[in-house]
């Protein structure tokens, strides 16, 4: 495949900046894709056919045609959270080999579902982990997502996510991105919903020639809905970041609240950092706030630490586990808190 | 009485603006320092400068610690040769819990491994005395911490790391008697023969409990006048007037 562009900004900026999408070659296209382990109720979970229809047929993913191509390729997982039950599921993704999959997940009225996505592994050569997961949360009911990446750096990583949300749904999506050599992570949330709620939390560390590119668009329908978007970490050597953060508020909305943040520590002067949070707004009376900020590691920080008999670089590895530690604390599995803090310390 | 902290002659700017101006004072062993000033006399930079943060440059003169020339030295060795520092405005550390911090920093200090056990009976037993809530320990490091928890937090680690030299930049500023009391005692408690306290204050609270053997007047970047406790009296009740054409 030639190069395809990947999480093309919703509304294109000058050219010349050349930020409006990644231009991308997928990688390890000869091999043949391996399906992810899933471990949760057998009840809940049943195979979803290849070319199944999309939750939301509009969605066009970091690219269309890679989407498109996923969705056709083979079979993956339907997950149905019968209303006012609770439920969890483990997904491992191993990055060993090619692994190209689908999930679906239907979380019923009032229902409960926790997801864990757990990445990590290398293959030998260059291979691609690319996989959509979709979740249609119905009214009142509620869904968390945390993943952890931890993959090789012989990996490209491709993910589609999108989510629908009704009357009083609730969603918290938290990322912890350590792994991967090209992550393309495109994240679309559609608050369809009144009173509808999502916050999506994202820490990232890069170092090397590390890749990391985000696309976060919240769309904003439903009256008083709320969204949050937070993406923090740091970067060095000649890791590269883009953050492209939309919040959209459609007619309708009124009410609604939106909030961005695109934190970056900037621990090398080749490292690269974009940042680009987008407000689009056709109603009055709604709320949406962005900032972003990218710097070097505070000096009063480090002369505390340093004061408190850390060395130089003993203080900055605080700095860094500092910043990302809060998010990695709230995946709530020891063992995967343990292997993502043992890899942050390797990083830095 | 044993020479503790010498420094003589120290200049240093900040961005090219030279704020002390020929400092010259000597710390023993035992003894209680209060330097008060003016705002901007560079009663902080003082400190900062003891403490050797960067963005400060020391120009001219030296700061001798323990017998050694430390004017070169960076911040975590002077921490290790026993120097430490109450800041006034403290950072937070979201991600790391105030045990573990004060735990790692002792180790690191101390070289030695401290032993869990040992340590969080000592923690408790500190946090007691200081009237903070032991729940604090297993939070991050200042983070939605008030001003006055965090000044606690300052002392707390002062208490547990036992520097021989504790610099204290305005802890008092900012709190109510009640934290202010607190604070006091906690220095009291930390005060013995063997260590000395510099503190640096616009207020005499501070110094409920702590009896200074020396009180400094900082003006323009100067030491323009030495005495005992009674200096702080007459600041209190006239101000620096007598003293601002002195520098």
């Amino acid at each position: 495949m030639s190069e395809l562009l990947f999480n093309e900004l919703p509304r294109p900026t000058f050219r010349w900046l050349r930020v409006n999408h990644t231009p991308v070659s997928l990688w390890g296209e000869s091999e043949s894709t391996v399906r992810p382990e899933i471990d949760g109720k057998d009840s809940i979970i049943t195979s979803l056919p290849a070319g199944a229809a999309l939750i939301n047929t509009n969605y066009k993913g970091a690219n269309e045609e890679a989407l498109q191509q996923l969705v056709n390729a083979g079979e993956g997982y339907r997950i149905q959270v019968p209303a006012n039950t609770k439920e969890a599921v483990h997904i491992r993704i191993d990055g060993s080999h090619r692994v190209g999959s689908r999930f679906q997940f239907i979380v019923e009225e009032g229902a409960e579902l926790e997801v864990q996505f757990y990445l990590d592994g290398t293959a030998k050569d260059a291979t691609n982990i690319q996989y959509f997961d979709e979740y249609d949360v119905h009214a009142n009911a509620k869904v968390v997502v945390k993943k952890v990446n931890l993959l090789g750096e012989t990996v490209q990583h491709i993910e589609h996510r999108y989510t629908k949300l009704s009357d009083g749904a609730d969603a918290e999506f938290i990322n912890v991105e350590i792994g991967g050599q090209e992550n393309l992570l495109n994240y679309d949330h559609d608050l369809q919903g009144e009173a509808c709620n999502i916050v999506h939390d994202i820490a990232y560390l890069g170092n090397k020639e590390q890749k990391f590119d985000f696309s976060l668009v919240m769309t904003h329908g439903g009256k008083k809905s709320v969204s949050d978007i937070h993406t923090l970490g740091a970067l060095s050597d000649k890791a590269k970041k883009s953050f492209r953060g939309t919040l959209d508020f459609l007619r309708g909305a009124t009410g609604s609240e939106g909030a961005e943040e695109d934190t970056s520590l900037l621990l090398d002067p080749t490292v690269k950092s974009i940042s680009l949070p987008l407000l689009l707004c056709k109603e009055d009376n709604v709320s949406g706030n962005h900032a972003a900020s990218a710097g070097q590691i505070d000096a009063n920080k480090l002369f505390y630490l340093m004061s408190r008999g850390f060395n130089e670089a003993e203080a900055k590895h605080m700095i860094v586990e500092s910043m990302i530690r809060p998010i990695i604390d709230r995946i709530g599995d020891e063992a995967i808190e343990e292997a993502a803090l043992a890899a942050v310390r390797n990083k830095i | 009485m044993a020479e503790l902290l010498q420094i003589k002659e120290l200049e240093v700017s900040v961005e090219d603006k030279k704020i002390l101006k020929g400092i010259n004072l000597t710390i023993n062993k035992g003894e209680v320092h209060v330097v008060m000033g003016t705002n901007g006399a560079g009663k902080s930079t003082l400190a900062n400068a003891i403490m050797g943060n960067p963005l400060y440059t020391v120009d001219n003169g030296s700061i001798l610690f323990d017998g050694e020339d430390i004017t070169e030295e960076a911040v975590n060795d002077r921490a290790k040769l026993g120097i430490f520092m109450s800041f006034q405005h403290p950072i937070s550390v979201p991600g790391i819990t105030v045990e573990n911090f004060i735990r790692t920093a002792k180790s690191t200090i101390t070289g030695e491994n401290v032993r869990a056990l040992a340590f969080k009976k000592e923690l408790k037993e500190k946090m007691d005395q200081l009237s903070f809530d032991t729940a604090y320990a297993q939070r991050y490091v200042n983070e939605g911490f008030s001003g006055g928890e965090r000044k606690k937090n300052e002392i707390l680690q002062m208490s547990i790391l036992n520097p021989k030299l504790a610099i204290l930049d305005e802890t008092d500023s900012g709190l109510d008697v009640d934290a202010v009391r607190i604070v006091s005692e906690g220095v009291d408690r930390f005060h013995n023969e063997d260590n000395a306290v510099l503190i640096i204050t616009h207020h005499n609270q501070i110094l409920q409990k702590v009896k200074p053997d020396f009180v400094h007047i900082l003006i323009n970047g100067k030491i323009v006048k030495t005495g005992d406790a009674s200096l702080v009296r007459e600041i209190e009740e006239k101000g620096y007037d007598a003293y601002k054409t002195l520098a």
